[in-house]
């Protein structure tokens, strides 16, 4: 999908909504699948294609809106799992946010011009 | 080994397949990135009581709705590797390529001289051989074991 520089894509916005509701819910950092989940309780969704999932947080993460470490291996072998990779939102990215949801909201409002009904 | 375990492991073969030849530490992220996805979800469903056909059938599900984004993604990483200077690739047979391109080669020939004693090849900046210590011009002066390496060599 070709968009503007500096625009978000509706899937980004939503995974940078569902972090920010996984941050106030107390949980500072997610790991893919985390977001996955979330993604899918708030839309009834099912869970989104692993693809397309990581590829759009590796362009949330190149454009500075998240950041991401790999846990200690030592917890996740005392909990015998594999190493997450954990990510967090940049205050940049709740910026984005932000910016996103009040155009998205004016756009609603505000029916385009020539579009009014007559 | 049971369905969702079977279905788990088809995805990482998929992932093996589609980051053949890229970088080796973007290809490891993404393949260990998708080993913890797939552990949690199979975790995740056996605790809500669902049986292993169904989580299978949900991760190929997944996997299959996500090849398209798979295969851009592979193409993107490509072509940004393409754009790199060589000198940033860490394999060193496009190293020894880009140190003989005809630019590279001419300012190696230029910034430095053969020693006519030992026929070593040594910057220019240096006053004398640093293998057989012996002056441009010179043809050879046998080398003292006792003379220390210059300064900074």
């Amino acid at each position: 999908m070709r968009r503007k520089p500096g625009t978000l894509l509706p899937l980004e916005a939503d995974i940078l909504a569902a972090a920010v509701a996984l941050q106030r819910a107390g949980e500072p950092s997610f790991h893919g699948y985390q977001l996955a989940k979330r993604l899918s309780a708030d839309d009834r969704r099912r869970l989104i294609a692993h693809g397309t999932l990581y590829k759009a947080l590796g362009r949330l993460l190149d454009a500075g809106l998240l950041t991401s470490g790999w846990e200690d291996p030592d917890l996740a072998i005392q909990q015998g799992r594999p190493r997450r990779r954990l990510y967090e939102v940049t205050g940049v990215g709740e910026q984005a946010l932000v910016a996103w949801q009040a155009d998205h909201r004016r756009a609603r409002v505000q029916p385009r011009p020539g579009w009014e009904p007559t | 080994m049971n369905a969702a375990e079977r279905a788990s492991a088809l995805v990482l073969t998929w992932a093996r397949t589609y980051t053949r030849r890229l970088p080796r530490e973007l290809a490891e992220a993404r393949r260990d990135e998708l080993a913890c996805d797939l552990w949690e979800q199979r975790t995740d469903a056996s605790l809500a009581g669902r049986t292993s056909t169904s989580v299978a059938l949900a991760i190929l599900r997944r996997m299959l709705a996500g090849v398209p984004a798979d295969l851009s993604w592979r193409h993107g990483q490509l072509a940004a590797a393409a754009r790199k200077p060589h000198t940033q690739r860490i394999d060193g047979r496009l190293l020894m390529v880009h140190h003989w391109t005809p630019l590279t080669r001419a300012r190696l020939r230029f910034s430095t001289r053969r020693c006519k004693a030992c026929g070593e090849r040594y910057q220019r900046k240096y006053p004398y051989c640093p293998v057989c210590k012996t002056k441009p011009g010179h043809q050879g002066i046998p080398r003292n074991p006792n003379w220390g390496s210059p300064v900074g060599l």
